[in-house]
Order: structure tokens, then C-alpha cells, then sequence
């Protein structure tokens, strides 16, 4: 197939003469040039106030509702911007939080040390193996201090005498510290603070006279808390630095 | 070439002439080019009117846009072709185009009057499978064929490049062979 056309298309389309210009073309078109200046270009258009004004509460939304997706997205709690520095604040002010910080927990002094004027207990009283103490991982079978006080009130049924009392707890801190929490007084250690004691109790009654009872009593609460915990003995190695490994 | 250096050094003096408002070399710009601009637009539109509107739509705007005239280009026809082709084209999306029902009746029935019926049938089917090709198949025709342009002129007006063009240019004689042979212009073994 050509590139060019045919003689029989060429002639068809030589015969597409176009007509005359019209005699007054030029003057028309020189009257148009002379009645229309040209004029100096518009300058840019802008827009009216009130759609930028919308443009930009648009964007300003759409921003916040990005941002919000991207929060609940990842996830973060709603009183993380409590903890930001600066917005934090703004948070607080705009709504402060509902639930006031608890109360520190009543800061509980160790019991103090016995006088020195108490008898020495004497070294040659065997230590029990204690096989049937309960260890103390299992006091965590035990209900804790804030179940029990979020239990439903049973004291109802309780005489008035208990129904005062815990009347009376109820008024207290409702989170007590884990030391308290963990402390032989707890209801859930005397059972076994109890079967250790009567195995000691026939081991004091062959060394200390029966009569003396003021005497075993303190040498039998000594005995059972401050009994040793058996250890594992420590392997003592030397410490190398890693560098000085490498190079050996 | 020192007649195109000639050409283009008279078309960028004739623009400083516009630049200063001067009708009389607006004048001179219309007859050496309007006729050309003119012709392009009949043949883009087949009509005359809408030709010479366009026409003088395009010097117009040489006359508005001669302050920002680049000296030393291609001269003032290149650059009004393209602007005329391009109006053309704007104007025939917003136009019907001219199909064969537009064709002149039958007016009367002696034989002078027959052969004069035939040559304007024959002139209006060719312009008919001229319109029915696309706007830019049309124009590469019109420019290459009636203008003489090159196909690299053809391609800058159009603001093509040359591959592209003569792509568009084989596309356009192919689509013209086949309009003319089915309204019973050119046979079909001739064409082949």
C-alpha cells in the first residue's frame, strides 16, 4: 500500500477549491483591531472569601478525622493525652478526669525489733524441715484485699458484732499494700503459721520447761518467723570481660 | 536558505510593526497570509463563513500576542497554520459536521444543468469523506496535502512528534481511500 494517493484521490481532492476571501475581510478586520484596544491581562482571579473560609474548616476537618482514625487504629486509650506535656493540661482543663487519684496507701512501719533484754535462743534447737507449711506461692489462692472488700456484703447474714466490723473495714482504703496483703496476720497464713507452731511446740516441750510458757511463747514466734529460707549455695566464678574472652 | 532568512526577518519586522499598532502592516500581514489561513479553515470546516471567522480569529490573535513575538523562529505562516488548525479543530467538536444528507438537490432537468449536478455532487461527496474522517486525521491531510507542509512542519503544528505523525498522517490516507470508495468515488481495484 502507497504512502501517497492515487492520481484518481488526488484529482477528487484537487477539485476542493475554496472560495474567495471577501472583499472587505482586511477592513473588517482591521476596524475589529481599532475599535478593541488591546487591554492590559486580568489579574489572577480569587476566590471569594467564603469558600477559602470553607476550604479551610474542610481541611480542618478532614485533619482531625485522620488523626482520630489513625488513633483508634493504633489503638491508644483515650487518656493517653493526659499524660502528654502541654496537651495534657489542655485536656485536663477541657474535661477534667472523673475519677480523683486514690488516696496513698497508710505507710506501715515494720514492727520493731525486741528489746535486748529477751532471752538468746539457744543454738542447739533443730530447725523443722516444715514438710507440711503450705510455700508462699500459694497465697495467692487466697482471695486479696480488694476482692474481698468488692465481694457482696454476706455480713448481713453475719451477727451485729461482725456486721460493725466490717462496717467499720469498709471505711478504710480500699487498696491496702502487698507487704500488708503478705503478712503472717492475713487469715490465710494461720492455718499453716499454726500446724508449724504445734510441731514446734513438741520440740520445745523436751528443752523448755513447761511452766515457763511467757518464754516458749516468744521462742517459738522466733523460731517460725525468722526461720531461714534454705538457699541453693552460690557458685562463685571470676568474672572476664567478653573482650578479653575474644582474644583468649 | 536565504530566502526563508529573508521570509523570516520581513515576518519578524512586519511583527514589530503590530507590536506598535500599526494598521498599515496588519494590512500587509492579511494579504500575504490570510488567504492561506483561509483556505486551511474551508478546508478543515467546509464552510465559508465559518472559514473566514476563523481566519480572522487567528489574525486576531497575532495581533493581540505580537508584544510577546519570539524573533529569529519559523515566520508568521507556520505559526498561524497552527493556530488556525487548532481552531478548526476546537470549532468542529462544537459544530455538526457535514454529512451527506447535505448534499444539493436535484434542481433541474436539462443536461447543462446535469453536468453542473454532477461536478458539485462529485466536489460535496469528497468533502463529506473528508469530514467523515477524525478532527486530527483531517488536519494532517488538509496540512500535508493542500499546505505542502513537511511531515516534521505537520507534526510541530499538530505538536506531535514526527513518528506519531506519520502514523496518524497513514491512518488518515487509508480512512480517505475507504470513504471515497464507499460513496462510489474511487473503484476498489483502482484503489489497490
Amino acid at each position: 500500500m502507497s504512502d501517497t494517493f492515487t492520481p484518481q484521490v488526488s484529482a477528487l481532492l484537487d477539485r476542493l477549491e475554496p472560495p474567495a476571501l471577501s472583499a472587505d475581510f482586511a477592513d473588517r478586520l482591521v476596524a475589529k483591531t481599532q475599535a478593541r484596544p488591546s487591554l492590559p491581562p486580568l489579574p489572577p482571579r480569587r476566590e471569594p472569601r467564603l469558600h477559602r473560609r470553607g476550604r479551610r474548616v474542610a481541611l480542618a476537618v478532614g485533619v482531625a478525622g485522620l488523626v482520630s482514625m489513625a488513633a483508634a487504629a493504633a489503638v491508644v486509650p483515650a487518656d493517653v493525652w493526659r499524660n502528654l506535656p502541654v496537651i495534657g493540661g489542655i485536656v485536663e482543663m477541657i474535661s477534667p478526669a472523673r475519677d480523683a487519684p486514690l488516696p496513698a496507701p497508710p505507710r506501715i512501719d515494720p514492727a520493731p525489733a525486741p528489746a535486748g533484754g529477751t532471752e538468746p535462743i539457744p543454738e542447739s534447737i533443730p530447725v523443722p524441715p516444715q514438710p507440711e507449711s503450705k510455700p508462699l506461692s500459694k497465697v495467692e489462692a487466697a482471695p486479696s484485699a480488694v476482692e474481698t472488700r468488692q465481694e457482696p456484703p454476706r455480713v448481713e447474714a453475719a451477727p451485729p458484732a461482725v456486721q460493725s466490723e466490717s462496717a467499720e473495714r469498709l471505711r478504710e482504703p480500699l487498696i491496702l499494700p502487698v507487704r500488708e496483703s503478705l503478712t503472717p496476720e492475713r487469715p490465710a497464713l494461720v492455718p499453716a503459721r499454726e500446724e508449724s507452731a504445734t510441731v514446734s511446740d513438741r520440740r520445745l516441750e523436751r528443752i523448755v520447761p513447761p511452766d515457763t510458757s511467757e518464754t516458749r511463747q516468744q521462742i517459738r514466734e522466733r523460731t517460725i518467723i525468722r526461720q531461714p529460707i534454705p538457699r541453693e549455695p552460690i557458685e562463685r566464678r571470676e568474672i572476664r570481660p567478653p573482650s578479653a574472652q575474644r582474644t583468649r | 536558505m536565504p530566502a526563508s532568512e529573508t521570509v523570516s526577518e520581513r515576518d519578524d519586522a512586519l511583527m514589530a510593526c503590530l507590536a506598535a499598532r500599526d494598521a498599515a502592516a496588519l494590512r500587509t500581514v492579511i494579504s500575504l497570509y490570510g488567504e492561506k489561513a483561509h483556505r486551511i479553515a474551508w478546508r478543515m470546516l467546509g464552510d465559508a463563513t465559518e472559514a473566514e471567522d476563523v481566519a480572522q480569529e487567528a489574525i486576531l490573535k497575532l495581533w493581540q500576542q505580537a508584544d510577546g513575538w519570539c524573533a529569529g523562529g519559523q515566520g508568521i505562516g507556520p505559526w498561524l497554520a497552527r493556530v488556525t488548525t487548532n481552531l478548526c479543530i476546537d470549532r468542529m467538536r462544537r459544530i455538526r459536521p457535514l454529512t451527506g444528507e447535505d448534499l444539493p438537490e436535484r434542481a433541474d432537468e436539462a443536461p447543462s444543468a446535469d453536468e453542473q449536478f454532477d461536478e458539485a455532487r462529485i466536489r460535496a461527496l469528497t468533502q463529506a469523506a473528508l469530514h467523515a474522517l477524525p478532527d486530527r486525521q483531517r488536519a494532517a491531510i488538509v496540512l500535508t496535502y493542500w499546505q505542502e507542509c513537511s511531515n516534521q512542519e505537520a507534526a510541530e503544528t499538530l505538536d506531535m512528534n514526527i513518528k506519531a505523525f506519520e502514523s496518524l498522517l497513514l491512518r488518515a490516507r487509508k480512512a480517505l481511500r475507504k470513504a471515497l470508495e464507499e460513496r462510489d468515488l474511487v473503484s476498489r481495484e483502482e484503489a489497490e
